[in-house]
């Protein structure tokens, strides 16, 4: 317990909060740099030819996603603590480490896979410029990079669930 | 169910009718040319037929885009109005008239970018005279001065005042009137007798006074009046154009019909500036799907000329071009299999098996009751209001199955807008209980897997390759079967006898290629190292569950925020239904966006990759391609 005048915090709680809040924030940052990257890249093709406005608009919604995962995972955390309830649960300070530490495979994983993924997306948008019919081949191109958002908001997901609080 | 054969056509007629085959083969869009190289036989190119159509294309294009703009007209989305080839045919007899009207709307067009050409430059003159509003004497008379000069300048309005007192200082007999000023200048009038130029020039120099010439005789505010009278002129003269263009809309329908009718003919020049002729005939070659010969033989009897027609299947080896065919329920997932690669002509169409797969897939990746309702039933008014053709009537089809089985699967889950609406789920709650939909998801994936091989395994023995069916596949069973049975609790005292000799085998025939014992074996053992490889396409299989949690959780966080507003019944009749229109509309289009691009994706990689080579060429017939409508014989073909 910390006491500072007459607030009185559990240190597990602030973890657990921490962690919430760390899923959402990295991710978040991943996928707005991402979806930023293939905006740029697909303001110029605009300038040539604004008929490719649609297909570029769903490769600039690909990377969004790992920010989608990581609001999802803070969701599930800030559910399990009672925050939603009014109430927050009282959190041992492992118990707060734990749940910090089930969220960091997301708060990590998405934030590099959606700057990365916003990469190839961006590419995937010179693909388009050139040659409009491949445009699903540039979609799979950019989805490959998924797989590991997936998995680690998986295992985030699974691991909180199952903390015993 | 599957890639529709095809024969090779051979067509020789007499030259003089070669436009009227050339024009129903058009018209019946089933025949794709072959390009032939033949030493004996010649093209022969019509250059100044093409440019004629050509040069009528562009006019009633041009023709046809001012009077839409001026007209307001909206541009049509996704399919084209139908109209009967015997109206075109009616309309190109009024072929000349209707050019004639093109060249007077595009002349109309043209003088009102004169017109306001000429208004621009008016404005800028205004502008420039602006400043001199107040001069009450006209420039002429000032010309008239014999011993005294004038000067119109500008001055910074910081030096101003103090140009003028010095300048009274120092010439005693001189005049200076000012306008008028802007943001950072005077604008001044000097009159002074000839002798004191040079002084005041020295003075014009030390204070930075520029001298200004007006393009006027007038006095400046009865120009600038006329230049408005005039602006005003042209602005109605403009208004009255404009007018007169939009009368011509009555002819817009057809401009475009004419303007098609100008572009199928373009084609056919093209066409037939590619088929080979001898001296007295013409030679073409073409793909011909075998059902539809019947048809192409009575279409071109009735054209009551001499042909000679042959239709022969294609050589054992040879690739021809690719026409999927399948039920109504597979149909739509053709584009999944079209925006990844075309099989080749002999393998197999994996559509009808990669259906059922997808359909499942999409339905649980987006899991929820109330969004397949919407899915759906948008999808099915957007395909009886909107005449869509081709791969994006495919495509709205594909989500409308889509829809539906995200219906099924949402009432499964029991998410009904998330949590909107609280029914209970006909399975179980995800939510709840996580790792079960986890593993009915590997699960499905292991049966997908397995059917990728099975294909393999069937695509073997077709070929006679047997023993490469039973090795490659069949022992890759017995292994994969074993090591499943360990995670099965019941089986699992059994499964290491299964597993075991699965590997063996396994060893014993990977390395059959190589060349010594050591490297079959060694290569053997080695190949049992792809058993991580197909773990890896089973771990891919768990987004099903990450899609699926991130629709239910986004929807009910939704709920939530729209019902933070549960404190004031006002607030919370206004905002509510907003916000969860909003967020929920969000949510949809996001998640059908992912359920599309990862349903595909699973079969691209882990299903496509186990048996498929794909490469094929799309069967491209020569058609109708026009712009504006869609053109029907009468008679069905």
């Amino acid at each position: 317990m910390i006491t500072i005048g007459h607030l009185q915090l559990q240190l597990g709680q602030i973890l657990a909060l921490l962690g919430a809040a760390l899923a959402v924030i990295l991710p978040g940052i991943g996928s707005a740099r991402g979806v930023g990257l293939v905006g740029e890249s697909a303001s110029g093709v605009i300038t040539e030819d604004p008929s490719k406005f649609g297909q570029t608009l769903i490769l600039q919604a690909i990377p969004g996603t790992q920010g989608i995962y990581g609001f999802l995972t803070g969701f599930i955390i800030i559910l399990k603590i009672g925050v939603l309830g009014g109430k927050i649960l009282p959190l041992t300070l492992d118990q707060g480490l734990l749940i910090f530490g089930a969220a960091l495979p997301i708060m990590i994983v998405g934030l590099v896979s959606a700057i990365y993924q916003g990469r190839v997306a961006a590419t995937g948008i010179a693909i388009i410029a050139k040659r409009p019919e491949e445009v699903a081949k540039a979609i799979t191109y950019a989805a490959m990079v998924e797989t590991y958002a997936v998995l680690s908001l998986l295992i985030s997901i699974l691991t909180i669930t199952y903390i015993k609080i | 169910m599957a890639i529709t054969q095809m024969d090779k056509m051979v067509l020789v007629g007499l030259k003089k009718d070669k436009k009227n085959f050339i024009k129903i083969i058009q018209e019946l869009g089933i025949v794709e040319f072959i390009e032939v190289k033949q030493k004996e036989l010649k093209r022969e190119f019509s250059i100044e037929n093409l440019n004629k159509t050509d040069a009528s294309l562009s006019k009633l294009e041009s023709a046809i885009s001012i009077v839409s703009k001026y007209a307001k007209q909206k541009k049509v989305l996704f399919g084209l109005k139908k109209v009967n080839l015997s109206q075109m045919a009616e309309i190109s007899y009024k072929a000349n008239e209707l050019l004639d009207i093109s060249e007077r709307i595009i002349n109309l067009d043209e003088e009102i970018k004169e017109v306001m050409n000429n208004q621009l430059k008016l404005t800028n003159s205004i502008a420039k005279l602006k400043p001199w509003i107040n001069l009450d004497v006209p420039i002429k008379k000032l010309n008239c001065l014999n011993k005294v000069n004038y000067t119109l300048g500008m001055v910074s309005k910081k030096v101003c005042d103090n140009f003028i007192t010095e300048t009274e200082d120092i010439v005693k007999e001189v005049f200076i009137e000012k306008l008028g000023e802007n943001n950072s200048d005077a604008f001044i009038l000097v009159i002074y007798h000839k002798n004191f130029k040079d002084k005041i020039d020295r003075l014009y120099t030390k204070y930075g006074l520029t001298k200004y010439r007006l393009d006027t005789d007038d006095v400046p505010k009865n120009t600038i009046r006329d230049f408005q009278l005039e602006i005003d002129r042209m602005k109605e003269k403009i208004t009255n154009i404009k007018s007169e263009i939009v009368q011509n809309e009555k002819y817009l329908y057809e401009l475009k019909v004419l303007y098609d009718y100008y572009k199928l003919k373009k084609e056919r020049i093209i066409k037939s500036n590619d088929i080979l002729n001898s001296n007295k005939t013409f030679y073409i070659e073409g793909w011909v799907p075998e059902k539809s010969i019947s048809n192409v033989k009575k279409v071109f009897e009735e054209l009551n000329c001499a042909f000679y027609i042959d239709f022969s299947k294609p050589d054992k080896n040879e690739e021809f071009p690719i026409l999927l065919k399948n039920n109504k329920f597979v149909t739509p997932f053709e584009v999944v299999t079209e925006f990844y690669s075309l099989p080749k002509s002999r393998e197999i169409d994996p559509d009808s098996v990669m259906a059922p797969f997808y359909f499942v897939f999409y339905g649980m990746m987006i899991g929820d009751a109330g969004y397949g309702l919407v899915l759906a039933i948008l999808t099915f008014i957007a395909s009886k209001l909107l005449p869509l053709k081709g791969m994006v009537k495919k495509l709205v089809q594909l989500i409308m199955l889509g829809g539906i089985s995200t219906f099924i699967w949402g009432a499964m889950f029991g998410s009904w807008f998330g949590n909107l609406l609280k029914f209970k789920p006909l399975w179980f709650d995800p939510l709840k209980d996580p790792m079960k939909l986890l593993i009915f998801s590997f699960i499905l994936g292991v049966i997908q897997i397995f059917t990728g091989m099975a294909m393999k395994a069937y695509i073997n023995i077709r070929d006679g390759k047997v023993i490469d069916a039973i090795f490659d596949q069949g022992f890759w069973y017995i292994f994969l079967i074993g090591i499943i049975m360990f995670l099965i609790p019941q089986t699992s005292h059994i499964a290491k006898y299964f597993a075991l000799t699965g590997a063996v085998l396994l060893i014993l025939t990977q390395g059959r290629q190589k060349k010594n014992i050591i490297m079959k074996l060694l290569s053997g053992v080695i190949s049992l190292y792809g058993v991580t490889g197909i773990l890896g396409d089973v771990l891919s299989y768990s987004r099903i569950l990450a899609l699926g949690l991130a629709t239910t959780v986004v929807a009910t966080v939704m709920n939530t925020i729209a019902y933070l507003f549960k404190g004031n019944i006002i607030l919370f009749i206004i905002f509510a239904p907003i916000v969860m229109i909003i967020g929920h509309s969000f949510n949809i289009a996001i998640n059908t966006l992912g359920a599309y691009v990862h349903s595909s994706r699973l079969q691209y990689i882990e299903f496509f990759g186990k048996f498929y080579e794909g490469g094929g060429k799309a069967f491209n017939p020569f058609k109708m391609n026009t712009k504006y409508f869609e053109f029907t014989r009468g008679n069905k073909i």
